[in-house]
């Protein structure tokens, strides 16, 4: 059963995130969404202040170069 | 403990040794792991039943383990520390020919050909796996309390949670039927529930460790570490942990450091920042109390205690809690499209939900990230630790979970898995109801030396560590 805040939080998920959830959907997770509504509005928030930071990455380039040798300890 | 004589020595006091203790007597053929083991599987039957740390008892294989060590120890093949030592698995690393459920359904019945690469090190080692202990559900979550193996209970207040999603391995620390314990952390899960059990965890430095062979909740937020009731124990285990494997993308090839050779007790010349701000904001009066009493106490040892604060860690929070999300989503994926029915409620609502996440959101936590991790290097650039809570609330009861303890039970921890820097939970005191309260003691990268040792130099000059769960009290139809 849909409800105001219900319908409200429907519509915030689909302005932020650009997916329609269903009546149930937005029921089931009306306990987090407003949280990961608010996580990502707050990252949107970052966008300018972290410039042109690279993002922290796991990739290390350094595993992919044959010549080094590991000494596995 | 051990200096008293080994024959006036009770099975409880044996049972609660530390590896540091019992080593030598092992070495030195003074105690069997034969004796230790039925030890061990002798308290696991007396008192698991109540406290259901573990899912699979590997009673017959750990027979056969500690006899073969007995063996080899006798034949003057003695491995080192954890030679002969009763161990425990958390479910959530592969053991080769045994059941490995992740706490889910979706492996109930799974039974690897290999084992996890912590695993395979402490099988060298000589180290006698007595089972695997029970987690949260696909280590999601801080209250052990698994749909399909069922809760886990602390051992220090009958119907509380022991923390989570590392429950099985505390709680069976904490109850003395295991001399270590294998945990795994992507948001809390080695410190929080060594924190609600009065015992100590370490989570290393991301990739100090290998995760080959444990079960991904988070990529870029796992990690791999030991839970012992020692600080010591804690470094002697790191010893044999740490190090690079290249199946491990994450594992970084850099020296291993003698983790126990400078656990001296003396503080002289460190330099500890208390961070209040934010970490000792909100939570129980009786944590933050018993956080502010070890300041003197690490003073008296020859630190200078400081106060910093860490600006947008609560944003760091937050993004680490999105990166969970999105990862463990992005894991799942397939899992939840073709078994969704394998996942209990809980699980199949939070991962199905982490797909809202798009990859800007994602992005831009990772952006932050860096950001983070460059101004935390900076301001840990002249201090050799950080302290706080581990968690800013203790143990609670197992039902009626407070609506807002859930983000409590992370929000201290969380920070230090999204900036990857190492980090130890260790008792520092006791709530006016008797639960354990945790101090949380983090280093620079790759610096968990320094963290161990002020924690040890802490651990020595205190005696939480050294108060038991009143087992058979607790647990009177089973005396």
């Amino acid at each position: 059963m849909s409800t105001a805040s219900n319908d409200d939080l429907k519509r915030e998920v689909e302005a932020v995130f650009g997916a329609v959830l269903s009546d149930e959907e937005i029921e089931t997770g009306k306990g987090r969404l407003p949280t990961m509504l608010a996580n990502a509005r707050l990252l949107a928030g970052w966008a300018n202040r972290l410039g042109t930071t690279a993002p922290a990455q796991m990739l290390q380039v350094s595993e992919y170069d044959t010549e080094k040798s590991s000494s596995n300890d | 403990m051990i200096q008293k004589n080994l024959q006036a020595m009770t099975e409880e006091e044996l049972a609660y040794g530390t590896i540091a203790d019992l080593a030598p007597l092992i070495a030195s053929r003074q105690i069997s792991p034969v004796e230790l083991t039925e030890l061990a599987l002798a308290r696991i039957e007396r008192f698991d039943g109540q406290l259901n740390s573990f899912i699979t008892v590997m009673a017959d294989h750990a027979r056969r383990e500690a006899k073969a060590a007995e063996g080899a120890i006798a034949s003057g093949d003695y491995l080192g520390p954890l030679h002969g030592i009763p161990i425990a698995v958390k479910d959530l690393y592969a053991t080769k020919g045994t059941l490995t459920t992740y706490g889910s359904l979706l492996f109930q019945d799974w039974v690897p050909d290999h084992d996890a690469a912590v695993v395979e090190r402490l099988k060298a080692a000589g180290a006698v796996i007595l089972g695997k202990t029970n987690l949260q559900e696909l280590a999601y979550g801080t209250t052990s309390a698994n749909p399909h193996y069922g809760q886990v209970y602390n051992p220090w207040k009958p119907g509380f949670h022991p923390g989570g999603s590392s429950g099985g391995s505390a709680a069976a620390l904490a109850a003395g039927f295991a001399w270590m314990a294998l945990g795994s952390d992507t948001g809390a899960s080695i410190r929080q529930p060594a924190a609600c059990c009065g015992v100590v965890g370490i989570k290393p430095t991301f990739g100090r460790v290998s995760k080959h062979g444990c079960l991904p909740l988070a990529w870029s937020m796992d990690h791999a570490g030991p839970m012992t009731r020692g600080v010591r124990d804690a470094a002697l285990s790191m010893n044999l942990l740490a190090g690079h494997d290249p199946r491990d993308p994450c594992s970084i090839d850099r020296p291993v450091p003698d983790f126990a050779a400078g656990l001296n007790g003396d503080l002289k010349g460190r330099r500890i920042a208390i961070v209040r701000s934010f970490f000792m904001e909100e939570g129980d009066p009786d944590v933050m109390a018993g956080v502010e009493a070890t300041l003197p106490v690490l003073e008296s040892l020859g630190a200078t205690i400081e106060e910093v604060e860490l600006p947008h860690i609560e944003d760091g929070f937050k993004a680490g809690t999105l990166t969970i999300l999105s990862e463990g989503a992005t894991y799942h994926a397939d899992h939840l499209k073709t078994r969704p029915e394998a996942f209990s409620p809980q699980c199949l609502a939070d991962f199905s939900l982490g797909r809202l996440y798009k990859a800007t959101d994602y992005i831009q936590a990772q952006r932050l990230r860096r950001h983070l991790m460059e101004e935390a290097a900076k301001i840990m650039a002249p201090l050799d630790a950080l302290v706080m809570p581990t968690s800013p609330i203790t143990a609670t009861p197992a039902e009626g979970n407070p609506p807002d303890h859930p983000v409590y039970r992370v929000r201290n921890t969380i920070p230090f898995n999204f900036l990857g820097l190492p980090a130890i939970s260790l008792p520092c005191g006791f709530s006016k109801e008797g639960l354990p309260i945790g101090l949380q003691i983090v280093g620079k990268a790759f610096d968990e030396a320094t963290i161990l040792d002020i924690a040890h130099a802490y651990e020595q000059a205190t005696t939480w560590g050294e108060r038991r769960p009143a087992m058979d009290a607790h647990h009177p139809s089973l005396t």
